[in-house]
């Protein structure tokens, strides 16, 4: 009770401290910067925090506080642009946003979609540091009841989601997922550093593919490509419905799930070791579970952009308390938080255990003042909602090259590495199958970002549990079957269960139609084929090493099971059969001038561009060329056009201190920057 | 510039209890330890705790020491150490809650290359001591020798400022100054004390020193090591 009794005045003295006009300047300083760093996707405040680093040994902690809070809150918040307005999931913050949030672009949709989401971002941030001003006090005791039972359960239950997501086909969603999670195991196992399905001749492979490449790959480059091959705007016949007022409105009339998306973001974001990844999922479910008509998912349903976005705001103010109050860094940027955090104070303020008895008035700074950045950002993003929403009536093939431009910048900086531009393709390949023939992307996903916390969770708990049993059996079971865990079965089996039964309303690709048979049973054989290979690698591991193997073994067997089961109905039923959904057959896709192939192939160009001349010089060739054959440019336009494409890569570049894919050219004859690297 | 960190053991209080300065009645207790993996930095107190004749199963592919640290706290593992730097931010808490009790350091060296008590941390004894201690733990011999290559190369040279090999000499004599001025500053002791503790900072000539004896492991030593990870992990290095 103590600890309450100097809760209050340590609440004063932080807004003593944050209310001051230096202070808040900072803080507007840090949002402006974190918003112009924001809107890149794949860039978030990583780099924007190590920029900032230099700056702050021997700065009045505040005042660093604020400009690094700023630049750290207001990253959710920015790559939301990305997500409604070109498809891109602009972090693992964002994913969810993209399934209603783009479709409702394409709606014209997109000033309400943004400031839909940016007011539940704004309302998700200071729920969510409201909650915390109360829990940060007795949060240590709560942490420590999820160990690694709870989070395996917390884990599951966000693959869970998979049965909402999974599509008209619950075989295809869970196949889809399986794949995902077969594909996240690829590289150097966790536990015993057993490889999957790569070898140390590829090095690239042994870390595993990136969540931003895999994210840019089977949601943004399906999403281009079909709007290129159609050749019109974003926003069909290039006309914008409803402001940003309609939003708003929208967001305050679902004001109660609003709040309990916030509150399922702090606590899951709470919970160390799980990061971000499940909880804008988490969030979509339970928006599309509490609503009555769910026809509109998936097709531009604003309950299914206000849910995530309230969630991952919270999530944020969450996250703090695992960084605050342990030490141990939820994410990348809250690792350089931590270490900025050691030079501002001289020595002064440290990070762990001690941050409640000696600092709870810069605890209390930290939590506001990240709940104060929301509101800042979110004004100054709501003010330019309108007009950035316009970029959605431009004809798309005068967006797409500079889509192309930026996705295979973001995927370079994943790995600083040339195989990062193939592995985006590979993997946009994949999804733009996954696409056509109605195979849940989502699901996919859902299954990549667990892969890892699922396969971790289980070989630790079980070694853990094993450990547990050979002392007694009520030991074991105390162990694993703890109230919380049992609480979240419960919530899984029953969202499961709804999420199956709804699953037939949620078209995640629309109306598909059918087709004949022979494309999608290609399809589904190359992917069994895939699983069955992985299955085999898998089970060439040595035994000694069961933790690598088990995982990949069970998962692939379920996966390739999975797909046996519709290869043997693709078999039985007659053509046209709902199962031989394909996009090729009827609809914008099929009905688009322009080829697949052809399509794929202006982006290919500018990979293979820079295989051999490095990107920037690529770059060139391949925005004059696509300017002037596919659009159509003329020569005035072209030039001026690419020149701001090639100086604005430039100034980021620049700005952020980064380097661009060199090619063969540059390895024989050194070239300055930016044509060449180093 | 090289500089170093110690590490310290420790133990729940239960467990602890049993802790008499020797591992003698902790034999027969079973332990788990949360480790990163037994080619990491875990290497250093896997080897040590079997050399005590500890029952030690340790769960690996933790992300880093942070977690092993929690996974402690929660009560599913019992023993587990901390670097320097994060026994001084995290883990003293517990001890000074009597929710840990400290085992050992990895100690430190002094001029001549012994193991000495650790600067940082003069109350508690070296893994040198209790093994002394402790029936069947010898401080000399093969295992001895390449847990000491391994301790060396872990701890008391661990944290390396390296520049490019092609970097012009001026740019290297810049840094060079800068590190000195940093130490030379007059609360750098007070500062580094409560962040890493209290170990010497090596610049220029003598940081290349500190690395070759930190990247010098006899071929006797890497063989023990490489045979032991394999029959008890299974892990093959090439």
């Amino acid at each position: 009770m103590e600890i309450f009794a100097n809760a209050l005045p340590a609440l004063g003295e932080a807004w003593g401290l944050i209310l001051q006009p230096m202070v808040l300047g900072y803080l507007v300083l840090g949002v402006v910067m974190g918003l112009a760093v924001g809107v890149f996707p794949g860039l978030g405040g990583i780099a924007g925090l190590s920029l900032l680093l230099p700056f702050m040994f021997g700065m009045d902690p505040i005042l660093g506080l604020a400009l690094m809070i700023g630049m750290v809150a207001v990253v959710p918040t920015s790559d939301t642009f990305a997500s409604v307005l070109m498809g891109i999931p602009g972090s693992s913050a964002s994913q969810a946003t993209v399934l209603d949030g783009f479709p409702m672009a394409k709606n014209g949709q997109a000033a309400r979609a943004l400031s839909a989401a940016f007011a539940s971002s704004l309302f998700g941030g200071l729920v969510g540091a409201a909650f915390l001003t109360v829990f940060i006090l007795v949060a240590r005791p709560i942490v420590l009841e999820f160990g690694l039972p709870e989070m395996l359960m917390v884990t599951i239950l966000g693959l869970s989601m998979v049965a909402v997501l999974a599509g008209r086909f619950a075989l295809k969603g869970l196949a889809a997922a399986g794949l995902g999670l077969m594909i996240g195991t690829i590289g150097e196992a966790d536990a015993g550093g057993s490889l999957r399905m790569a070898s140390y001749d590829i090095p690239y492979l042994t870390d595993g593919l990136k969540l931003v490449i895999v994210g840019l790959g089977i949601f943004a480059i399906p999403e281009i490509v079909s709007l290129l091959r159609q050749d019109r705007s974003i926003a069909k016949g290039a006309e914008l419905g409803g402001g940003w007022l309609d939003g708003v409105r929208d967001w305050f009339a679902n004001i109660w799930l609003s709040v309990r998306c916030s509150i399922i973001g702090v606590v899951v974001g709470i919970i160390p070791g799980l990061g971000g990844s499940v909880v804008d999922w988490i969030a979509y479910g339970h928006s599309v579970q509490t609503t009555k008509d769910k026809s509109n998912f998936g097709k531009g349903e604003v309950r299914g952009v206000i849910g995530p976005e309230s969630s991952n705001n919270a999530k944020e103010g969450g996250g703090l308390v695992p960084t605050l109050l342990f030490g141990i860094p939820g994410s990348g940027s809250m690792a350089i938080f931590i270490g900025v955090v050691a030079l501002l104070g001289s020595g002064e303020i440290e990070v762990g255990p001690a941050m409640l008895k000696d600092n709870l008035d810069i605890t209390y700074s930290i939590v506001w003042l990240l709940a104060l950045a929301n509101v800042v950002g979110t004004i100054l993003c709501i003010a330019l909602s309108g007009g950035i929403a316009r970029m959605t009536t431009i004809r798309f093939t005068y967006l797409a090259p500079f889509l192309f431009m930026l996705i295979s910048f973001a995927a370079f900086q994943s790995g600083q590495n040339f195989e990062d531009l193939l592995a985006l393709f590979v993997i946009g390949l994949i999804g733009i199958f996954l696409r056509r023939f109605d195979w849940s992307r989502p699901a996919f996903l859902i299954g990549f970002v667990l892969s890892n916390p699922v396969e971790q969770f289980t070989n630790q708990a079980f070694q853990i549990a094993s450990f547990r049993f050979r002392k007694s059996f009520e030991e074991g079971i105390d162990y694993i079957f703890s109230p919380i865990v049992i609480i979240l079965i419960i919530i899984t089996v029953v969202s499961v269960v709804l999420g199956l039964r709804q699953a037939k309303n949620i078209m995640a690709e629309g109306d598909v139609q059918s087709g004949t048979k022979r494309a999608p049973m290609v399809f589904l054989l190359i992917i069994a084929g895939y699983l069955l290979v992985a299955l085999i690698n898998a089970n060439m591991i040595p035994d000694y090493n069961m933790t690598d193997k088990i995982i990949p073994m069970v998962i692939g067997s379920f996966a390739l099971g999975c797909c046996l089961i519709l290869l043997v109905q693709m078999i039985r039923r007659p053509e046209r059969d709902a199962i031989f959904a394909d996009k090729e057959v009827a609809g914008e896709d099929a009905d688009a001038p322009y080829g697949l192939w052809s399509t794929l192939a202006w982006f290919g160009s500018l990979i293979v561009g820079t295989f051999f001349v490095g990107f920037i010089i690529a770059l060139l060739g391949f925005l004059i060329t696509f300017l002037r054959v596919r659009a159509g440019a003329g020569w005035g336009k072209t030039l001026i056009l690419t020149a701001c494409g090639i100086a604005f890569m430039c100034l980021m570049a620049g700005v952020l201190n980064r380097d661009f894919p060199p090619g063969l050219l540059q390895h024989y004859v050194p070239l300055p920057w930016p044509l060449g690297g180093e | 510039m090289a500089s170093g960190t110690g590490g310290v053991a420790y133990l729940n209080p239960e467990d602890g209890a049993n802790f008499d300065g020797s591992a003698n009645a902790l034999k027969d207790t079973n332990f788990i330890f949360g480790s990163q993996g037994a080619t990491r930095l875990d290497i250093v107190p896997l080897l040590a705790w079997k050399m005590l004749g500890m029952n030690v199963e340790p769960v690996f592919g933790i992300k880093g020491r942070g977690d092993g640290r929690l996974m402690f706290e929660r009560g599913e593992a019992n023993i587990d150490y901390q670097t320097s730097s994060s026994y001084i931010g995290g883990s003293m808490a517990m001890v000074n809650d009597g929710k840990a009790v400290p085992m050992m350091t990895w100690g430190a060296l002094d001029a001549d290359g012994n193991i000495v008590r650790d600067p940082t941390f003069p109350d508690i004894a070296t893994f040198k001591e209790v093994c002394e201690a402790t029936d069947g733990c010898e401080t000399s011999g093969e295992t001895w020798d390449a847990w000491k290559a391994f301790f060396i190369s872990g701890f008391p040279v661990q944290k390396l400022a390296f520049l490019p090999g092609d970097t012009p000499q001026d740019v290297v004599d810049t840094y060079t100054a800068a590190f000195n001025e940093v130490i030379a500053r007059a609360d750098f002791a007070e500062i580094s004390a409560k962040r890493v503790g209290e170990y010497p900072v090596f610049v220029g000539p003598d940081a290349q020193k500190a690395l070759e004896t930190a990247i010098s492991v006899s071929d006797d030593a890497k063989a023990y090591i490489v045979n032991w990870l394999a029959e008890d992990y299974g892990v093959t290095l090439k």
